[in-house]
């Protein structure tokens, strides 16, 4: 059996692309449909007409989120990796990770875009973060937002940690 | 856009042709999803049914096959949206796309008009 810190490192990087692809695709929904409704709306149709029909010319919005999915390459391995190790290191996710938060703690800080960076994500973010602070940033603001998901980070990994006892307790117990 | 109801003169589209479209379309320049839509539209005189929503699929579909790339900016009205772009592997496709596509149409044109192709 996998210790928990492969297991991290193989899923971790499907979680976060999984989740950053659903938010984009909403938004991209949403913005769709709203363009639409507006365009109606500039036409003389009242807004909730407006609304309606731009959902009834778009189709079932669950549906084409179902197929869109189908076609991004990963949902296959991402099928297979459905067992229970899988499904916990998810859960630890929804406890304030990071690339989740949406907090902008400022341009010029590329290592920040916690997305990106596979496998290390957190880690990495967290690194930045403490180095970031330790040469002090001049705005009060950015400097609050990066204690905000310093503490974020902190969270996540306490999780990630949780759940690695969690794994080897299920090691331990088979 | 009306419903499809209020347009019973509206074709269906034949099936692999949206993908054409599609790439025929952002040859023109980078679009959202939505421009796209509306692009296809008034280029057909509002003549075709398409539900907006199966542009979705088409779109990742086409940009997993590396015919066309995405990236996130703001638009006019300073709104976040998902802007689509024609890679040179797109066009080189659209190009085959639309080779095929001429071929099938004289094909069916002179199925269906024999006499005036001799």
């Amino acid at each position: 059996m996998p210790r928990w810190n492969q297991i991290v490192e193989r899923y971790l990087p499907w979680i976060l692309r999984r989740r950053r692809e659903e938010r984009e695709l909403d938004e991209e929904i949403r913005f769709h449909l709203q363009q639409e409704q507006n365009l109606l709306v500039e036409r003389g149709q009242g807004p909730v007409d407006a609304r309606q029909a731009a959902h009834r010319d778009f189709g079932n919005v669950r549906r084409v989120k179902e197929v869109t999915r189908e076609m991004w390459s990963w949902t296959t391995g991402w099928r297979e990796a459905d067992d229970s190790n899988f499904r916990l290191l998810e859960f630890a996710c929804d406890v304030g990770c990071p690339a989740c938060t949406g907090v902008d703690v400022g341009a010029g800080k590329p290592g920040l875009d916690c997305v990106d960076h596979e496998g290390q994500v957190v880690v990495e973010c967290f690194r930045d973060l403490l180095v970031a602070l330790g040469t002090g940033p001049a705005d009060e603001d950015v400097h609050s937002a990066m204690v905000a998901r310093l503490l974020h980070c902190m969270q996540f990994l306490g999780s990630l940690a949780l759940f690695g006892h969690v794994i080897e307790h299920n090691r331990n117990y088979r | 856009m009306a419903s499809k109801e209020s347009k019973p003169d509206r074709i269906e589209l034949l099936q692999g042709t949206l993908d054409m479209m599609i790439l025929r379309t952002l040859q023109w320049g980078p679009q959202h999803g939505h421009g796209i839509g509306q692009a296809i539209r008034a280029s057909s005189l509002d003549a075709l049914q398409i539900e907006h929503g199966s542009l979705y699929p088409a779109l990742h579909r086409l940009r997993k096959q590396g015919w066309i790339e995405a990236e996130w900016k703001i638009t006019e009205n300073k709104q976040r949206a998902r802007y689509y772009r024609l890679t040179e592997r797109g066009r080189k496709q659209l190009s085959t796309e639309e080779s095929r596509w001429n071929r099938m149409v004289e094909a069916i044109a002179r199925v269906m008009k024999p006499a005036s192709s001799s």
